[in-house]
This record gives C-alpha cells, sequence and structure tokens, in this order.
C-alpha cells in the first residue's frame, strides 16, 4: 500500500491525499491499476492531471501543501514520513486557531468555524462588527464564514446529484446542526434533507446501499474473478441510477 | 564491455522510474499551488481546484503503473 494511502488512513478528514499518476497512463487505466489493488476505498482522490511540477524525477515524490496552499514539503514520501506526519501535525493544530493576525475580537468567531460551526461563528462575527475598529473584518470574516457554508451545502447537492447518498446524509447531519439560526442556510439544509428522503431517490437509494456493500466486501477480501460479475449484476439490478452507471464502468474497466 | 551494459542497465532503470515530461514551472517550498482540475477526480466529490481544498493541508503524491 503507497506510504500516502496509510497516511490518508491515519489522519482522516484532516488531510486529503491526491495521487497523480505520472507515466502518461490513461484516466481509466490508472483507476484500473488503483482498483484492483483497492485503494479506492477511501477518500484519498485520484487523477491523471499533474496540477505542477515537484520539480523530481523519480517516483513516488510528493509535494505538501498547508492549509492556505503554500508548499511545505517535498520528496520522497517513504523517506520523509516523519516530517511529513510533523508538518501535517503543525497544520492540524495551527487550523484549531484563528488565521495570524486576526483581531482579537474575532478569535472566537474564527475558533468556532473552525469547529464547523457556522452559526455561531457568524453570529460572533456581525456581533464583533459592531466595535468600530473591527467592523470591517468582522465583515469579511463573516461573509467568509457564509460562504464556506454555502460550499458546503453545494456539496451535499453534489454528492446526492451523483449518487452518494450516504455521504450526502452523514454531511448533512452535521451540517443541520451547525446551521441552526441562519434562516436562509437552514431552508437550504431542510430542503435538501426532505429531497433525500423523497421517493425520488428511492431507487438511488438501494443502488447506494448495495454498491457500499459490494465495496466494503472488495475493500475486505480484495478484487477477485467474481467482482466483475458481481458489479455487472449490480448495475442490471439497479438500471438508471448513478450508483448503477458507477457498477457497470467499473465492470467495464476490469474487463 | 560489461561498464556499458551496466551503465545501460542503470540508465533503464532510471528511465522507468521517472515520470513523463512535466508540465509548467517547478514548485518549491513557500510557492502558493493553484490549479484547476479539467475533468473529475475518482473520489474527487465534485472538487474543481486545489482552492476548494483550502482549509486542510494536501499531500500531492505522483506516483506511476509501470
Amino acid at each position: 500500500m503507497p506510504a500516502s494511502l496509510k497516511l490518508q488512513e491515519e489522519y482522516g478528514d484532516q488531510v486529503q491525499v491526491i495521487f497523480v499518476e505520472s507515466q502518461g497512463a490513461t484516466a481509466d487505466a490508472a483507476e484500473k491499476f488503483a482498483f484492483q489493488r483497492s485503494w479506492l476505498n477511501g477518500p484519498s482522490m485520484w487523477t491523471t492531471e499533474r496540477p505542477f511540477d515537484s520539480g523530481a524525477r523519480g517516483l513516488p515524490n510528493f509535494v505538501l501543501l498547508s492549509s492556505d496552499g503554500e508548499v511545505l514539503l517535498k520528496g520522497n514520501p517513504m523517506a520523509m514520513k516523519s516530517k511529513i506526519e510533523e508538518a501535517i501535525e503543525a497544520e492540524v493544530r495551527k487550523g484549531k486557531k484563528a488565521p495570524e493576525g486576526t483581531p482579537k475580537a474575532l478569535e472566537k468567531a474564527w475558533k468556532e468555524f473552525r469547529k464547523g460551526g457556522y452559526s455561531k461563528a457568524i453570529a460572533l462575527a456581525k456581533k464583533a462588527g459592531s466595535k468600530p475598529d473591527v467592523a470591517e473584518d468582522a465583515a469579511a470574516a463573516a461573509e467568509l464564514f457564509e460562504a464556506r457554508a454555502g460550499a458546503a451545502l453545494d456539496e451535499v447537492a453534489w454528492c446526492m446529484e451523483n449518487g452518494y447518498l450516504t455521504q450526502a446524509e452523514d454531511r448533512l447531519k452535521v451540517l443541520s446542526k451547525s446551521l441552526k439560526g441562519q434562516d436562509e442556510l437552514m431552508t437550504r439544509a431542510s430542503a435538501l434533507e426532505e429531497e433525500l428522503e423523497s421517493d425520488a431517490h428511492e431507487a438511488e437509494w438501494a443502488a447506494c446501499k448495495a454498491y457500499e456493500k459490494l465495496m466494503s466486501k472488495v475493500s475486505r477480501k480484495g478484487v477477485d474473478e467474481r467482482t466483475g460479475k458481481s458489479l455487472e449484476a449490480l448495475a442490471e439490478k439497479h438500471p438508471g441510477t448513478k450508483n448503477g452507471e458507477r457498477a457497470a464502468r467499473t465492470a467495464s474497466m476490469l474487463r | 564491455m560489461k561498464q556499458t551494459l551496466l551503465a545501460a542497465s542503470l540508465g533503464l532503470i532510471g528511465i522507468l522510474s521517472m515520470a513523463s515530461s512535466p508540465q509548467g514551472g517547478v514548485i518549491d517550498v513557500g510557492d502558493t499551488a493553484s490549479f484547476s482540475f479539467k475533468s473529475s477526480l475518482v473520489n474527487g466529490m465534485g472538487l474543481k481546484s486545489l482552492d476548494g481544498l483550502r482549509g486542510k493541508p494536501v499531500l500531492v503524491d505522483f506516483w506511476g503503473t509501470r
């Protein structure tokens, strides 16, 4: 298992690992390679598009970006595991506080925001805005927090449109709690909850549960000669669903 | 002869573990990375650019299938 996959497992959603295939393989070939090794079942992302040149010519190599997108480290992930872990942990600790230079009056708002407490963060920022010396910063902070809450709801909507219903449900549960008090955002969250529970998603829910069950088995036992057939059967049983399409695509990739 | 073969073998091994031709300038420690993806990432959950991941550290791992 690649060292970076272990890091993703270890740090969960505190870090995002993106694997970039760098030897010219097609996206399908790279996905098939990773799928056959059961590497695709976690939250790590996979692409063949190189976002930048790390300067290294050997593989694997990595670039670690800070929470603000700044390059912190680069090199061989196997040789620099402890340095990577130290840097990630420092970023995680930093991520719990307000950004450097934040006015004291806004620190609480930022801490709430960092914990995902959007509603409290927005309210605290607006309250701090009553002080003339931080009014501008407070307004900017409140706007940012509202935008991020909106973006989180957009992600839920995307998950629903693309058949990732369990992820949508899990994210909504957390978001709904954190949005109480923000009427407009709560209305959006409630609408998404209603839609998720409606008959319109019944077929997709069935397909989603079946696909997750199959992927969980693949994750535990690995890909074998029956995996392709199981995926084809799932696709046939759940036509017209996103998960059925995903199963069909994966099955054809394995042939 | 043996040295030539050895050099050729080492060269071949080097080529086999190399990345394909890079695009764009080399990024270095202290630089800020920004990139918009043209196509969906596997497990990308709709991610369109690196900016969408601001707020958490990102580990970009360059690997190969060969």
